[in-house]
């Protein structure tokens, strides 16, 4: 808090803003660039660049077919789910032919893209692994050793299918497979990066592992695949960003993630999405959470024009525990439809969805969500709190939850409330001494505060630094 | 005459009968084209995720034909007598004769009540003006159904300033092959009226199927209790669809209890179309044996410091199903609008199954609104509390179910509470709690 | 249990909640027209202790014996425990929206006479004394029980549920806690006036100063699921001067020895 506040003192100093911070983008040159356009032979070469068996490149051309024979879902904001271009999208970029494990490795445009994104940075002070992906491939992984020497497993899905193809098989597209919806077919029949991340029995990864993806080239089509078991007891926390530069047409991010928790084990996946306002990000999430399993989704959604998200965790093993927890802000021509989906099946289990969206200068944010619990999932309980908050009076804010109860002594408890800044907290604040922007901005840092207190500390400031910045001048 | 192609058979629609005016036949006309072209509802649809559209189909629509109204011939005649409960009583003992019955003290405040049927004819400016105007073909299928084959009905006018002290009772009997009616109400400026629309039958072997449309314009300042009671009987299929406008000032509560029917589906609403309106629902639904009932509400506030607040409760036993979707929606450019909802859900034992979709969509900043959801067996410490004063555990359950019903049917009008107490204790009797 | 004398007993009762010991064998017996009180800090087990012998399924009793006026109750559920004569007044009383004072005393008062209507004979005269015992707003009849109380009126409500369906053995918990002084006064006086003069009562507090309003015969700490100390009202002067630490050292250095 006390670092908005500083940065507030001397808000004619922050003259970045999205463009000059994030919004700069390189020329291109790739080691291959794919025509526009869908269709079978676009997934062959994919699926024959990466050099893929059988059974991928079979499971790509199946999926084109789902997705081909697929409608748009009905629902949601058709209007500018139906102004997809997928014509005009490039399906695969590649950046460079190989892959680097070491920064000075990198090309020196790209390198120098993710230093300003501060990527290198963060990875020395308090990652223990990186995967930096530009376009449709990881251009850099590295993993500290002593991990790797544990056992655990921290590659680019590329990577990770080929080395541990036993793993993957098992697992890829066991909770989301391509017949989910449109574009978890699209993802399958067209992915490309992405993390692999396997923990074995009881290892605790102590300090995060995180994935930074960053889209360059214009109408490009992002499609990342994410896959992380954490096997009986173990623990780990992965975190994810992402940007892209402004242009005038859109692009699309469409990825699909997986966790597996099992036994006893611990899952928190944090997402800091900040892409530019140019990017349709359509990402389908789902965990799974066996007996005593954890899972925690922490997402945060800044960026886009318009995200579809709702981060699930099916609760399949007695005593599982599901936690989504996330902020949505929605600024002038964006729509932010977010939430959150938990599946009881088991009993015993346990829930909590808390929802918080800031609304502004037109800006939509909508929260779906859904409870379900089945009849055999006895002493569950579920807690949902969605809050919005709208800043003027040309934004909107929409709760669409539902709850499915089935089964016997279950205790569910949801909550939304809808309202804007109070003039008594501003006035409060403001006889203490603040400006109405640093009152306000105060308060919007304090309704997000669950969420914040939850990331780690740097993201904590940079998540506050975005609001900030997204919050200047729309303040009269 | 028009033939249709409807389901692969040819059926003839009709006017009602050669004196029926031409406005009407054409509205009617209209909604039974919508009727025919529109698909059933999918499934995926947002209000329809949790009720087979096709139960709410009639299977013989040629024979509905004959049942469309008729001038009833005595319009005062064999009713029960308004009795001093009541200021007017509408009945309908079969799906060809409505009856209406009012004291010579609302006649003479220029009050009208009386079928539906005859007033599209005595009372044709008001009528033609009001009927279809916030339910019709584009509300849906079955609501189109209704306007092209609605077969009994009633209608009221208040004209301003009227103040109608006892409740209208309207009996509506599921009965016979479809009811299918219609209610139109007019309340104009600062006058006041409580409607009790009670669903309820049929007193013959037969299932009754109902499809009941209920419209309300209250003017400014008016004051309208609307009280929707279905206590059908258990083969009873219901799909009732109710909107009520009100202008500024004007308040409006609509209390809905519902123990009875086979499947009920219910959309209701009000629209807050004058500034400082307010309009509050209460619904107590309870469901044993293997009921289901589909409710909606929906708030839509277009003015400013219009206010509603929703109060829904529903206890479930046995294998009951519930699902309650309730809408809130607050238009740009209103300021200080406040909107609160509140459904609650006791589920008694293991499957029953609710479903709670409490839905919010806020379109400016100038406005307080909350909604809260809750779900759950009854609280073990509410019951030992009970019993550590010496109650029973049958008992104590008792008395937690009618706290727990008791502040919806307290807004009932007067021997309705007692009908409505009644009516939920003999569904908890016997219960293995 | 031959003396009939006694009208509340129990010997060694063990407490677990959610699969935590937090009563760890506590005897206790109450003559006729005794009140006792047991003291004791934050976490220290009075709480369970009261919940348990009132029946409460959280609160299961693993171990131990309790009779009221000789009847086994731990044989007995919450009902038949209250009907034999037992009352507990809440610390955190339930709300119970929907259903109103007067209403809930009524069906109370009809199952202590086994459904006897003929008990509701005087009951609004009897009612309305009990609120003016305890100076309770007659509005607070037709209001729902304890729902948007403050957390005094919940207190009155309780002693008043006493004064109405006059128990034999009364378990106060924590009764004191939340009342200002006036609200103090009121509620002991309350207390007093219808405590069972043949029956028994036993007060659970954190402090001393409700012991100045109802004067207990008999003092008792309780720490760590055990009664630590019993003595007469001296003992609770002691305590307030002295604080817990004062016992909770001493037993700790018995303990040494």
């Amino acid at each position: 808090m006390d670092n908005i506040i500083n940065k507030n003192s001397k808000v004619s100093d922050i003259g970045d803003n999205y463009a000059e911070k994030y919004g700069f983008h390189d020329p291109e040159k790739y080691f291959h660039k794919s025509p526009r356009g869908i269709n079978h032979e676009v997934v062959e070469m994919i699926s024959r660049m990466k050099k893929e068996d059988d059974w991928m490149r079979d499971f790509r051309h199946k999926a084109l077919d789902t997705f081909l024979s697929k409608p748009m879902p009905k629902w949601g904001n058709t209007e500018l789910l139906n102004s997809i271009d997928f014509d005009n999208i490039f399906y695969y970029i590649k950046p460079t032919e190989f892959q680097s494990r070491n920064w000075d490795d990198v090309p020196a445009d790209i390198k120098n893209t993710f230093d300003k994104l501060g990527i290198p940075e963060a990875e020395r002070k308090f990652l223990a692994g990186v995967t930096a992906q530009y376009e449709s491939e990881v251009v850099y992984h590295s993993f500290k050793e002593d991990l790797e020497k544990q056992g655990i497993i921290f590659l680019d899905m590329d990577s990770g299918l080929r080395e541990h193809p036993e793993i993957v098989k098992k697992y890829f597209g066991t909770l989301i497979p391509p017949s989910d919806n449109k574009f978890a077919a699209l993802n399958s029949a067209v992915w490309s990066g992405g993390s692999f991340i396997y923990v074995p029995p009881g290892v605790d990864v102590k300090i995060p592992l995180q994935a930074y993806f960053r889209i360059n080239a214009e109408n490009m089509g992002q499609f990342e695949r994410t896959l992380i078991i954490a096997d009986k007891g173990s623990r780990v926390h992965y975190i994810e960003g992402c940007t892209a530069p402004i242009y005038t047409s859109h692009s699309l991010h469409s990825a699909v993630v997986e966790l597996i928790a099992l036994e006893g084990a611990y899952i928190r996946y944090t997402t800091v999405q900040n892409w530019s306002h140019n990017i349709f990000n359509l990402v389908t999430k789902r965990a799974m959470a066996h007996k005593n399993a954890t899972v925690e989704w922490v997402d945060g959604n800044i960026g886009s024009k318009f995200t579809m998200k709702f981060p699930c965790v099916y609760l399949v093993g007695e005593g599982a525990k599901g936690e989504i927890l996330s902020i949505a802000f929605a600024g002038n021509g964006q729509h932010q439809d977010t939430g959150a989906k938990v599946i009881h099946a088991a009993p015993n289990t346990s829930s909590r969805i808390t929802s918080k969206s800031i609304s502004k200068a037109g800006g939509r944010a909508s929260y779906r969500g859904l409870v379900k619990v089945f009849p055999n999932a006895e002493n569950s309980k579920v807690s949902v709190e969605c809050d919005a908050l709208l800043i003027d009076g040309a934004s909107r804010s929409d709760t669409y939850p539902t709850m499915e109860i089935d089964a016997e002594n279950v205790r569910i408890e949801h909550e939304a409330r809808v309202s804007k800044v109070a003039e008594e907290q501003i006035f409060y604040l403001t006889s203490r001494g603040l400006s109405e922007d640093e009152a306000r901005l105060l308060i919007i840092n304090g309704f997000i505060e669950p969420f914040t207190k939850e990331l780690p500390m740097e993201y904590a400031v940079e998540l506050n630094r975005l609001i900030e910045l997204e919050m200047e001048g729309s303040i009269g | 005459m028009e033939t249709i192609v409807s389901e692969n058979r040819a059926i003839n629609f009709r006017a009602i009968d050669k004196f029926e005016p031409d406005w009407l036949y054409k509205i009617r006309k209209t909604n039974w084209q919508a009727y025919n072209q529109l698909p059933l509802p999918d499934r995926a649809q947002h209000l329809w995720r949790y009720s087979k559209p096709e139960q709410f189909l009639s299977a013989n629509i040629d024979a509905l034909m004959n049942t469309l109204p008729v001038l009833p011939k005595h319009i005062n005649g064999n009713g029960r007598p308004v009795s001093d409960e009541y200021a007017a009583i509408g009945y309908n003992p079969d799906d060809k004769t409505t009856l209406t019955k009012m004291s010579e003290e609302l006649k003479q405040k220029k009050i009208i009540f009386k079928d539906l049927y005859l007033a599209t004819r005595e009372n044709e400016d008001l009528v033609s003006k009001y009927l279809g105007r916030l339910i019709n073909h584009n509300s849906g299928k079955f609501e189109a159904f209704n306007m092209a084959l609605w077969n009994g009905g009633y209608f009221l006018y208040l004209p301003d300033n009227a103040v109608i002290e006892k409740p209208i009772l309207l009996n509506r009997h599921a009965g016979g092959l479809y009811a299918i009616s219609r209610l139109l109400v007019i309340v104009g400026n600062n006058a006041q009226v409580t409607l009790i629309d009670d669903y309820s039958g049929p007193y013959r072997e037969t299932s009754g199927n109902s499809n009941g449309v209920v419209e309300i314009f209250g003017g400014e300042s008016s004051q309208i209790r609307y009280v929707n009671i279905q206590r059908q009987a258990d083969n009873c299929i219901s799909y009732i669809t109710q909107r009520a406008e009100i202008g500024k000032g004007a308040s409006i509560y609509s209390i809905f209890g519902a123990v009875g029917g086979a499947t009920t589906k219910v959309n209701a609403g009000t629209i807050l179309n004058g500034r400082g309106a307010e309009s509050r629902m209460y619904g107590i639904v309870f469901g044993n044996e293997s009921q289901h009932f589909d409710y909606h509400t929906m708030h839509h506030h277009k003015e400013s410091e219009s206010q509603s607040n929703i109060n829904f409760k529903v206890v479930l036993k046995n294998k009951a199903t519930s699902s309650y979707t309730g809408l809130i929606r607050i238009e740009k450019e209103t300021a200080n609008c406040e909107a609160y909802q509140e459904n609650r859900n006791l589920l008694l034992n293991k499957g029953t199954r609710a479903e709670s979709i409490p839905e919010l969509e806020i379109l400016t900043d100038q406005v307080r609104c909350t909604h809260g959801a809750t779900m759950g067996p009854i609280d073990q410490n509410m019951l030992f509390y009970l019993k550590s004063r010496g109650v029973s555990h049958d008992e104590a359950v008792k008395i937690v179910i009618s706290g727990f019903v008791e502040p919806t049917i307290a807004q009932m009008p007067g021997e309705l509470q007692n009908l409505m107490r009644g009516l939920i204790m003999n569904k908890l009797e016997g219960a293995q709690l | 249990m031959s003396d009939n004398n006694i009208v509340f007993a129990m010997h060694d009762i063990h407490v677990e909640v959610e699969g935590k010991e937090v009563v760890k064998g506590l005897s206790l017996e109450i003559k006729r027209g005794e009140k006792h009180a047991i003291m004791g800090p934050n976490g220290s087990g009075k709480s369970s202790l009261v919940n348990a012998l009132a029946g409460h399924p959280n609160y299961v009793i693993t171990k131990g014996e309790a009779y009221i006026n000789g009847k086994n109750l731990l044989e007995m559920d919450a009902t038949a425990r209250a009907r034999s004569g037992l009352f507990l007044a809440f610390q955190y009383p339930m709300a119970i929206p929907g259903v109103t004072v007067a209403n809930f005393l009524r069906s109370a008062v009809k199952a202590k006479h086994n459904g006897d209507d003929s008990a509701l004979k005087d009951f609004r005269k009897e009612l309305m004394d009990k609120f003016q015992l305890l100076e309770i707003d007659k509005t607070f009849a037709t209001r729902y029980l304890n729902d948007g109380f403050s957390g005094g009126e919940k207190k009155r409500i309780e002693i008043l549920q006493m004064a109405m369906l006059k128990p034999l053995v009364a378990l106060l918990d924590e009764t004191d806690s939340g009342l200002d002084i006036d609200a103090l006064r009121i509620v002991s006086n309350g207390i007093n006036a219808s405590a069972p003069s043949d029956g028994g009562v036993l007060l659970v507090t954190h402090y001393q100063r409700i012991l100045n309003y109802v004067k207990p015969d008999y003092v008792h700490v309780m720490m760590h699921g055990r009664l630590v100390r019993s003595g007469g009202s001296e003992l609770a002067f002691q305590l307030e001067e002295k604080g817990y630490d004062w016992i909770e050292n001493e037993v700790f250095q018995i303990a040494e020895v």
